[in-house]
C-alpha cells in the first residue's frame, strides 16, 4: 500500500486543523495513519472501538495527536466519551439525554439521542464524528 | 565522550526539569555546546531567573498539563526530557508530620508522574523521544534522614522503567541514572566535612565529577544509547557494590 498519499493528506489536514476549519478531516487522518487505513474508508459514523482494532495504546496515541493539533491538553475521558455511562449511572432519576447534554455540550441534540440508544449495548460507541465535535469544541474555547 | 555523542545524534530539543539545579544547568550548557536546543522547566520566577542567568532559556510551569500550550515553536515537539528535579525533604521517616508527608508525595512523586505523562504524550504525537531520570544511589543505600528522598527516587525509577516498557514500540525510550556523591547541590552540603572519608570509600578514589555526570547524561541522550531502555544505571565509582569498610558510619 502506498502511504505517501496519506502523509500528504495528513500534512494538509494538520494545516486545516491549525486554521480551525475541518476537525473531522483532522481526526480521520490521525486515525487513518495510526491504523494504516485509507482515509476514504473512514467516515463520521466509524466507531473507534468496534470498527477498528483499537487498543489502549492506540487511544493514547490518538489523544496525543489530537492534543498536538489542538495545541493544548485534551481530556481523554471527554474525547472518547469514556465516562458517559458512569455519569448517567450516577443520576438514575434523571433523563439520560439531559445528563449527556449537560456533560458533553459538544454533542448535537441528535447525537445525544442516538447515544442514549447506543448505551443499550455494552460496547463502546464513540465515533469519529464525536471526536471531531470535541476537537471543534476545544478550538472554540 | 564527545566522540560518541555527535550533535546530530542527540535527541533534541531537550526539556530539563529541575532546571536551576547545578546538574540541570550543567546539562543544559552541555547540550547547547553540542549545538542542541534546550529549554528549562522552572517552578517559579526565581528559578527561571537563575536559569536565564546561566545562559539558557526556560519557562515557568505551574501545571505540567499546560505544557502543550506553553511550549512554542521548536519546543512544541520535544524529543528529550531530562528530569533533574529532586526533593529537599530530609527527615527521619517517623519524624515528618502527616501534612508534610502529603506535600512530599504530591511534589516529589505525583508532580514527577504528571510531568512524565505530559511529556510522553507530546513525544508520542511524533513517535520519538528519550526520557532520562536522574536518580540517586541513595535508593539502594539511603543515609539517615534520606528515607523520603530515596523513596521518591525509587518511585521515579519505577515510572521511567514502565514508560520504557510501554512506549518503546512507539519510539519512546526511557532510563534512569543513579548518581553517587556529586559535589553539587545537596551532595555538596552533605560532603562539606566528609569529602576525604567518602573518597576513601569509593573504589575509584574520587567523587563523581560534574563533568563525568554530564558526559554520561549526554551519551544517554544520544540515539546510540536507545537500547539502554527500561533500566537503571548506577554511576558511583563502584561504591554501592563494595563492602563497607569497618568503622565507617556516614
Amino acid at each position: 500500500m502506498d502511504f505517501s498519499r496519506f502523509a500528504a493528506q495528513a500534512k494538509a489536514a494538520c494545516a486545516i486543523c491549525m486554521e480551525k476549519i475541518d476537525a473531522l478531516a483532522c481526526i480521520r487522518t490521525i486515525v487513518a495513519e495510526i491504523f494504516e487505513r485509507d482515509p476514504d474508508t473512514l467516515g463520521p459514523e466509524t466507531r473507534l472501538m468496534q470498527d477498528l482494532p483499537c487498543e489502549s495504546i492506540d487511544l493514547l496515541e490518538i489523544a496525543a495527536r489530537v492534543s498536538q493539533r489542538a495545541g493544548r491538553e485534551v481530556d481523554d475521558e471527554a474525547l472518547f466519551l469514556r465516562n458517559l455511562r458512569a455519569l448517567v449511572a450516577e443520576r438514575p432519576g434523571d433523563d439520560p439525554a439531559a445528563v449527556i447534554a449537560a456533560n458533553f455540550p459538544w454533542l448535537a441534540p441528535s447525537r445525544v439521542e442516538s447515544a442514549v440508544a447506543d448505551m443499550r449495548s455494552p460496547a463502546p460507541f464513540v465515533t469519529l464524528a464525536d471526536m471531531a465535535a470535541y476537537l471543534d469544541y476545544l478550538q472554540g474555547c | 565522550m564527545a566522540g560518541i555523542t555527535s550533535e546530530s545524534a542527540i535527541y533534541e530539543p531537550v526539556l530539563v526539569s529541575g532546571a536551576s539545579s547545578g546538574l540541570g544547568m550543567a546539562v543544559a550548557a552541555a547540550v547547547l555546546r553540542h549545538g542542541g536546543r534546550v529549554l528549562g522547566l522552572c517552578r517559579n520566577e526565581a528559578s527561571l531567573g537563575t536559569v536565564r542567568d546561566s545562559g539558557y532559556d526556560g519557562i515557568v510551569v505551574e501545571e505540567p498539563e499546560r505544557l502543550p500550550e506553553l511550549l512554542k515553536g521548536c519546543y512544541a515537539r520535544p524529543a528529550a526530557f531530562v528530569d533533574c528535579s529532586h526533593s529537599r525533604t530530609e527527615s527521619l521517616v517517623a519524624s515528618l508530620s502527616p501534612a508534610d508527608i502529603d506535600r512530599w508525595a504530591l511534589q516529589d512523586i505525583a508532580l514527577r508522574a504528571r510531568y512524565l505523562r505530559t511529556v510522553v504524550r507530546l513525544m508520542l504525537a511524533q513517535r520519538q523521544g528519550r526520557c532520562l531520570f536522574v536518580s540517586s544511589a541513595a535508593v539502594d543505600a539511603p543515609a539517615v534522614g534520606q528515607g523520603f528522598y530515596a523513596a521518591a527516587k525509587a518511585a521515579g525509577e519505577g515510572l521511567y522503567t514502565s514508560v520504557g516498557l510501554e512506549m518503546a514500540a512507539h519510539g519512546i525510550t526511557a532510563c534512569s541514572l543513579r548518581l553517587g556523591w556529586l559535589d553539587s547541590g545537596r551532595g555538596r552540603d552533605f560532603l562539606a566535612d566528609k569529602k576525604e572519608l567518602c573518597e576513601h570509600l569509593i573504589p575509584t578514589g574520587h567523587l563523581v565529577g560534574m563533568d563525568e555526570a554530564v558526559s554520561c547524561i549526554l551519551f544517554l541522550l544520544s540515539r546510540s544509547s536507545a537500547s539502554l531502555n527500561a533500566t537503571t544505571l548506577t554511576m558511583d565509582g563502584g561504591f554501592s557494590r563494595a563492602k563497607q569498610k569497618p568503622g565507617t558510619i556516614l
